[in-house]
């Protein structure tokens, strides 16, 4: 049974890596991503997969904000520091964001969409309420959104910024939306641990129960290979049951 | 050749992934909801009054194990526990007049809470919880006024209400700082 399990793993991980690389387009840094990212968090899978085993606690959900993208950009996918074949980055600390979507009982939620959205550098969101008054500041080459499929293992992964806070907002976040078909499944944030601002943030602090909080703060840490400051996180998103969710 | 990497690696993951499935296919979700302890000590799997490291089986939260665990002696009692909690929420800001403190059950019969406890909607009397504000998109003067607005009201209702029922709100507002500061109302004490 295993042996069949793993031929059909292999074929569906062979149309995952097409797929992907059809989302991702031939950027430069699918390398880096392919060498650091990809094979660390195929590493914590692996090693991490047991202790998925049995009992997780649900994401909390939190406020979607006022400024979910009102038009979707052009360019909706996973790396939000280019745009379309644009040769000039985003502004900001480049952060390298997976995880997977698993249900509580620790089982990959698989071909769900994952959408983040965020505040660019300058502070400015992709919603013509946010970026038409902010015009003149806000970082042009900053996609603002992405979207991703979740791979058969529930991973998924972005290319962004390290989140910055946002006026009335004192923690940077960042936004997350996860979606199966059009239903939406759970909207929340990504929370910087150890950011000075989590404690002041209306967000943050509505959260009541301490452990909420720790299911939405990642660690943003420094990508060992990385010459240019690049960050990581991870962040495991575990949806909790819901009546239509049988 | 990194590719061939990545589909190895990705491969393992995959394979471990599946089996565990299959193993773990009648594995039991966590309940949502209750207070931090009481989730927290859900992890006591043998009903011991205890938690060691590897019973926590969420990994997200095993960094919160570590940080009750400092003399690592291998597991944590629930008395550890509700400290830790205890001291998290104290540890907590609060802007003034902010919304929602850390309300909940706490006081059970034999809980060691005393009116303390977590988990719960904004506080009563909030004008308009943080994430209202946030949905409006407050601005950060706005948000001054909203404070300074919650704080009168605070002050027009603690006139109108007796101290019995002032203290009853306080029970109901669950120990929480009440607007700008004050103690958390994880009370220590009690029996366990």
């Amino acid at each position: 049974m295993k042996g069949t399990v793993t031929m059909l793993d292999l074929e569906r991980l062979k149309f995952e890596l097409h797929h992907s690389e059809g989302l991702m387009g031939r950027r430069s840094f699918l390398t880096q991503l392919a060498s650091g990212v990809v094979v660390s968090t195929s590493a914590l899978l692996f090693s991490e997969s047991g202790a998925f085993a049995e009992q997780l606690m649900s994401t909390p959900a939190l406020t979607e904000g006022p400024y979910y993208p009102d038009t979707l950009p052009l360019d909706t996918d996973n790396d939000l520091i280019i745009i379309r074949n644009s040769t000039t980055p985003a502004v900001g600390v480049i952060t390298h964001m997976s995880g997977r979507v698993l249900s509580s009982s620790g089982e990959p939620v698989r071909n769900a969409t994952v959408e983040i959205w965020q505040c660019d550098a300058h502070q400015v969101y992709l919603n013509t309420r946010d970026s038409i008054p902010k015009v003149a500041q806000r970082d042009k080459n900053f996609q603002g959104f992405g979207r991703f499929l979740t791979s058969s293992t529930g991973g998924y992964r972005f290319r962004t910024i390290k989140p910055v806070p946002y006026p009335g907002r004192t923690a940077g976040h960042i936004h997350v939306k996860v979606k199966r078909g059009d239903r939406e499944m759970l909207t929340t944030q990504l929370f910087v641990r150890g950011h000075p601002g989590n404690a002041t943030d209306n967000v943050f602090n509505d959260m009541s129960d301490p452990l909420d909080r720790e299911l939405v703060l990642g660690s943003f840490v420094p990508v060992k290979a990385s010459k240019i400051g690049e960050l990581s996180v991870k962040f495991d998103i575990v949806l909790g049951r819901t009546p239509s969710d049988r | 050749m990194v590719r061939m990497k990545a589909i190895g690696q990705g491969l393992k993951g995959r394979i471990s992934t599946t089996i565990f499935i299959c193993v773990t296919s009648a594995a039991l979700a966590v309940p949502q909801g209750g207070s931090p302890v009481d989730r927290f000590m859900q992890f006591d799997v043998k009903h011991e009054g205890k938690v060691t490291r590897v019973e926590v089986t969420d990994p997200r939260l095993v960094p919160v194990y570590d940080a009750i665990d400092t003399a690592k002696k291998g597991s944590i009692t629930k008395a550890q526990v509700i400290a830790y909690f205890a001291t998290q929420i104290q540890n907590s800001h609060r802007g003034p007049g902010g919304p929602g403190d850390f309300g909940g059950l706490g006081g059970r019969p034999g809980g060691p809470a005393g009116p303390g406890g977590f988990g719960g909607p904004p506080r009563p009397g909030t004008i308009l919880p943080g994430f209202v504000a946030d949905r409006l998109g407050l601005t950060a003067v706005q948000k001054q006024n909203l404070a300074a607005l919650q704080k009168e009201v605070d002050a027009k209702l603690a006139a109108i209400l007796t101290a019995d029922q002032k203290k009853q709100l306080d029970g109901m507002r669950r120990g929480g700082p009440g607007g700008p500061g004050g103690p958390g109302g994880f009370s220590p004490g009690g029996p366990e």
